[in-house]
């Protein structure tokens, strides 16, 4: 049962992830590199915020969302003007600085959580607490993923207001044409930063019940790997809807677990999971280039 | 003129200037435009209609010069931009000025009312499909919708967006005959009925049909904007296209096939006794799971015939020239050039046997100079000399056009060319000139044009 409950943590965290990640590429049409990044952000929130910070739970929740909000305007304007090839490079650009301040800001004569050592660099973040809900703690599997579904049906809420509201239209118009968006007196910009701010947002609540679920973290949670498996699963799952992100995030969880049962060495499946992500991308993009379930197809 | 005051004038433009890598193409440029007035923007291809055009509705810094605009403005394109993954409803809808629903904070927080002023919306814009009669089209997606019906939509989201003044950039190009008159009679109720400016750029063949309703025109010439009166229009391939087919026929007579659908092939024969070069047979064709060409269609061509097909917008003239290149399958029938069946061979193959296809747009390497793109299709003489090391990509679109034409035609390896609506956007001069041009390469050529007459004269 518990190898259930530790299948439905993840499927929460990469729900989540996804969801946010179709904002910016399946609704404003922008491949972003960086959302890992986020994702890491989010869990080093919540981690220094319980470990350095004195902060409860709830609050550290909440200084995660806010981080990742306010630090996607590391991605957002700069790239203010930029579409394309361009945007993909601002955003790798924006991911390698993540993951370097990670990496590198530490000083092993300071308190974790300083100035000076902010993330602990390479040795990363050791001892961060399950989340404590208005008293109770979540110590148990089965409350944590009921706090991790919890959390990506909420997360799956305002995806669905967002998407299905003028705002969301907006988007998707500004996806097909931003020049005749606006035109018709859209701020395009504005919207832009808008997706932004939600889905990295969100990435860090993913990061804040990752850190809190697996008790450590370390850089290699903003890598570039991170970026592209949660690109792999909007591919996969197809994007511009909300189903498409969910079925992602369920397919690609599901692989190396379906590789776990087929008694494989772990060195070995390893590298298979990572030529099946390859295959599938290649399938998916030349049999259904809109995904399993998504309505937008990547030109 | 229309007779105005002050009180009238909606956009004012004084000393207007801009240049492209040195070529001046705006030269200090006055414009007063006034409410209630249908200006007709006439000029050759290339004299800057669609840069000024831009200039005025924010989308293009001028060089130099001063815009001062009293009423909102609004615009729309030549190839129309509809946005394709919504349907020609939320087309509409989304347009719709200071939607709360815009804001994501109401939209999650106050997610009731939002949906509720959504809905209205909604039903605001389905109303408005009704009004112009495409009451069952509301949920057909930008991507799908009919060219008349994109150019229908595109008009009304810039209003539904607040425009007074709306700038029309080839309104009426692509369209037959009867999608003609339904346009214009909904431009003139615009004018008449809800006070709207109207700023029109056509190209020659349309424009008698834009002097039903304008009340000025402007007419760019070397930089400089001019009030006056029209050049003839001259119609290249409606009323005359029959006699150019005839002076073109080596005996004089044509020979006319009618195609299922409505369509309608003219074939003057410009060689005597020469072998049937291109064969279609029994040929249907589908676009993905649609059918676009569904009953099925023969005919041939032979050596230094020079053919034209006449169709309705929405038949498939394009569908049918690309498939014949080999970019869409055939669903059934068979392709034979030079007595070869073709029908399965990929589209380089069929190149190399000589059958060449001038797509009506994106037929250029944007990054590609001028000169580039002669020299891909292993043309050797000048095209457009002056601007031999542009990137095609920075042409006007009459440039283009010209550019992507020439290239085509003069193409040594050709055996057969096929040209998609290759009069569409061209003025006068460059309508007799393609005329010319096509006159004078001997190869055969088929070239697909929309109806432009009710009846073929």
């Amino acid at each position: 049962m518990n190898y259930v409950f530790h299948l439905l943590i993840y499927f929460g965290v990469y729900a989540i992830l996804a969801m946010g990640l179709n904002l910016i590429v399946g609704f404003c049409g922008l491949l972003s590199l960086a959302h890992a990044g986020y994702f890491a952000i989010g869990a080093y929130a919540y981690a220094l915020g319980t470990l350095a910070w004195g902060l409860d739970s709830i609050s550290a929740l909440v200084l995660a969302f806010v981080s990742g909000g306010i630090l996607s305007f590391l991605t957002s304007l700069p790239t203010w003007r930029l579409k394309g090839d361009y945007f993909v490079m601002a955003s790798m650009a924006v991911q390698v600085l993540i993951y370097s301040t990670a990496y590198n800001w530490v000083s092993s004569d300071a308190q974790l959580g300083t100035l000076a050592n902010l993330t602990n660099g390479p040795f990363g973040i050791a001892g961060i607490s399950r989340p404590v809900l208005f008293g109770v703690k979540l110590s148990s599997l089965g409350a944590m993923a009921a706090f991790s579904l919890i959390t990506a049906a909420v997360c799956m809420g305002i995806c669905h207001l967002l998407q299905t509201a003028p705002w969301g239209r907006t988007l998707k118009c500004m996806r097909d044409d931003e020049l005749a968006t606006k035109n018709l007196g859209k701020n395009v910009q504005l919207f832009k930063v808008q997706a932004l701010f939600v889905a990295c947002a969100l990435a860090a609540v993913a990061g804040a019940i990752y850190a809190s679920y697996t008790s450590y973290i370390d850089p290699s949670l903003a890598s570039m790997d991170q970026s592209i498996l949660l690109l792999s699963m909007i591919f996969v799952g197809g994007m511009g809807n909300l189903k498409g992100p969910l079925v992602g995030a369920a397919i690609l969880l599901l692989i190396p677990e379906v590789l776990r049962f087929m008694n494989i060495p772990d060195a070995v499946a390893a590298e298979i999971r990572v030529m099946l992500y390859g295959l599938m991308l290649v399938l998916i993009v030349r049999f259904k280039p809109e995904g399993v379930a998504g309505d937008y197809k990547v030109n | 003129m229309t007779q105005t005051n002050d009180k009238d004038l909606v956009l004012e433009a004084k000393g207007l200037t801009k240049s492209f890598g040195g070529n001046a193409v705006l030269k200090g440029v006055d414009i007063a435009l006034h409410r209630g007035e249908v200006v007709l923007l006439q000029g050759a291809n290339g004299s800057g209609k669609t840069t000024l055009l831009n200039i005025l509705t924010n989308n293009l810094k001028p060089d130099g010069g001063k815009i001062k605009k009293y009423e909102s403005l609004g615009r729309t394109w030549q190839d129309v931009r509809l946005f394709s993954s919504q349907t020609l409803s939320d087309n509409i809808a989304m347009a719709t000025p200071r939607q709360s629903g815009e804001n994501p904070i109401k939209a999650i927080f106050t997610a009731w009312k939002t949906r509720q002023e959504e809905r209205k919306n909604e039903s605001d814009a389905k109303a408005i499909m009704r009004y112009m009669g495409l009451a069952d089209r509301t949920d057909v997606s930008g991507s799908n919708a009919k060219i008349a019906e994109a150019k229908f939509v595109a008009m009304v989201r810039a209003i539904r967006a607040g425009a007074k003044v709306l700038f029309l950039d080839e309104p009426l190009a692509g369209l037959d005959h009867v999608e003609t008159e339904a346009i214009l009679e909904t431009l003139n109720d615009l004018v008449k009925k809800y006070g709207l400016t109207l700023v029109v750029i056509e190209h020659a063949l349309n424009i008698p049909k834009i002097l039903k309703i304008a009340t000025t025109v402007w007419t760019l010439k070397d930089g400089k904007l001019t009030v006056g009166t029209i050049d003839t229009a001259d119609d290249a391939s409606g009323g005359e296209l029959k006699s150019w087919l005839k002076s073109q026929a080596i005996d004089g007579q044509l020979n006319e096939i009618d195609i299922p659908g409505g369509a309608h092939l003219t074939i003057a024969s410009r060689k005597k006794d020469t072998p049937v070069v291109l064969e279609i047979s029994d040929y249907t064709v589908n676009r993905g799971a649609r059918p676009v060409i569904s009953e099925p269609i023969s005919f041939a061509l032979r050596e230094g015939d020079l053919a034209v097909l006449e169709a309705p917008n929405g038949w498939g003239k394009s569908t049918l020239l690309e498939s014949i290149a080999g970019l869409i399958p055939a669903t059934t029938g068979t392709v034979k050039l030079f007595e070869e069946d073709v029908t399965t061979t990929p589209v380089w193959k069929r190149a190399k046997k000589g059958l060449r296809l001038n797509r009506a747009a994106g037929t250029l390497f944007t990054q590609a100079t001028v000169i580039e793109n002669a020299r891909l299709n292993h043309v050797t003489e000048p095209v457009l000399p002056n601007l031999s090391n542009r990137k095609a990509g920075s042409l006007s679109g009459g440039e283009s056009r010209r550019l992507s034409f020439e290239t085509v035609l003069n193409n040594p390896e050709a055996k057969i060319l096929m040209f998609d609506e290759p009069f569409q956007s061209l003025d006068i001069t460059e309508s007799a000139r393609v005329r010319n041009s096509l006159s004078n390469n001997k190869i055969t050529i088929l070239v697909s044009i929309p109806f432009l007459i009710n009846k073929r004269g």
